[in-house]
């Protein structure tokens, strides 16, 4: 099969998933503001609870595991002031907005979860700062095939298509129908249109390519092992069967040792019981 | 060794390693036999699953797939992987851990030795110093 769409028009589909109908305006306030801003933290608290739906999508999220204050967090505020800014606002633009469980990619939201604790896992084992951004990061890595999956059906089934007549990876899928553009590329858009810091839009966008990361490619790479990992342990489903390739460049950028990921395996495996799995319904 | 979901312990199950809260401190120690009381504790406070010694359960009838129908997946996952170090390193280090996790599902993992401190089990070859 041939290329379905020219990237140009890829590009604009995208563009127009910055102001759907569906996202709650509030969003769209809280995606202009930057953090230098002068609103204070209480302020942007009370506009995100004034949406109660929402405020209560975030609120599930913030106390899962994989942010280390399970069952602790009871307000947006004391989200804000935990987690931080770039955490809630990733947060909102993910599972706060789209809905990842109506995506046709079915197995993308357990997926996310997986990816989202596994990063977390891995960010406390080498010691990094700000583990629940990259917690974040993972929670948002395959964006790009939610929105595919949501707001453009018609070619994530193509793509779908493709990707199980020819056995080759939804990535690979991707790139012969979209004019060599994949989900990395599309949620780099969303990415930049929404004003994600570096940390979270270098893994979204590099996780497949871990050595391309130039802002953040510790956090990258952490994504791109967590990706690898949770696949492998086969928990939800990104699209296609396969387990990418680990770079050992990336393996070098965590200063870990193959050795290292026999318990890091095991300790993971234990995390993924400990999430929701009502989750999942 | 088995490791079994909390609704599914009995009392007069012995645990076989210890489990700890979230916050590191140890609940119940390897080698407890287990009361009502306990499993009840160990409900409320939201643990989901333990390892207890022998294989109690028979969990044959639960769905799932077989440890050879994971072992097929995972070849077929790693289908386009490259024939290098790291891969092949990978490969052995994600086959063990498969092999393991399902040796503990069925029961067929081996007890650890009693009165001796519980050690996590490690591979036979030697993957990186």
């Amino acid at each position: 099969m041939a290329t379905i769409i020219e990237k140009a028009q890829l590009k604009a589909q995208v563009r127009r998933v910055k102001s759907l109908p569906t996202l709650p305006g509030v969003v769209n306030k809280v995606v202009m503001m930057v953090e230098t801003d002068d609103i204070p933290i209480s302020e942007i608290g009370e506009m995100i609870s004034s949406d109660q739906v929402l405020a209560s999508k975030i609120l599930k999220i913030v106390n899962s595991p994989f942010y280390g204050f399970p069952g602790r967090i009871a307000t947006i505020n004391h989200a804000l002031v935990l987690l931080g800014f770039n955490v809630v606002k990733g947060i909102m633009l993910s599972a706060g907005t789209i809905d990842f469980q109506s995506a046709i990619l079915s197995g993308l939201w357990p997926h996310s979860l997986g990816v989202a604790t596994a990063a977390h896992r891995i960010a406390l084992t080498i010691g990094m700062e700000d583990p629940e951004e990259v917690s974040t990061a993972g929670l948002l890595h395959d964006l790009g095939k939610v929105v595919l999956g949501t707001e453009m059906r018609d070619l994530c089934k193509d793509v779908m298509d493709v990707c199980r007549q020819e056995q080759i990876s939804f990535y690979e899928a991707e790139r012969k129908c979209l004019d060599n553009q994949t989900h990395c590329d599309i949620a780099g858009w969303l990415a930049e249109m929404w004003n994600l810091p570096p940390r979270l839009r270098d893994p979204i966008v590099f996780h497949h390519h871990p050595t391309l990361a130039r802002s953040a490619p510790q956090a990258t790479a952490v994504i791109h092992l967590a990706d690898i990992l949770i696949r492998s342990l086969q928990f939800g489903s990104g699209g296609d069967p396969f387990i990418p390739t680990l770079r050992p460049e990336a393996m070098e950028t965590l200063g870990l040792k193959m050795g290292d990921l026999v318990p890091l395996l095991e300790v993971i495996n234990d995390d993924l019981e400990d999430l929701d799995t009502s989750d999942f319904t | 060794m088995q490791r079994i979901p909390v609704n599914m312990l009995r009392e007069g199950m012995v645990v076989a390693r210890p489990v700890a809260n979230d916050n590191g401190i140890i609940l119940v120690n390897s080698g407890a036999e287990l009361t009502s009381r306990m499993i009840e504790r160990l409900q409320n406070i939201g643990i989901r699953k333990i390892l207890v010694r022998g294989s109690p359960v028979d969990m044959s009838y639960v769905e799932g797939k077989t440890l050879a129908e994971k072992i097929s997946d995972m070849e077929y996952g790693l289908k386009f992987s490259p024939d290098n170090d790291t891969m092949r390193k990978f490969r052995v280090l994600l086959k063990a851990h498969i092999i393991k996790r399902d040796n503990e599902l069925t029961g067929k993992a081996p007890d650890p030795p009693l009165d001796s401190e519980s050690h996590q089990g490690g591979l036979d070859t030697e993957i990186d110093a």
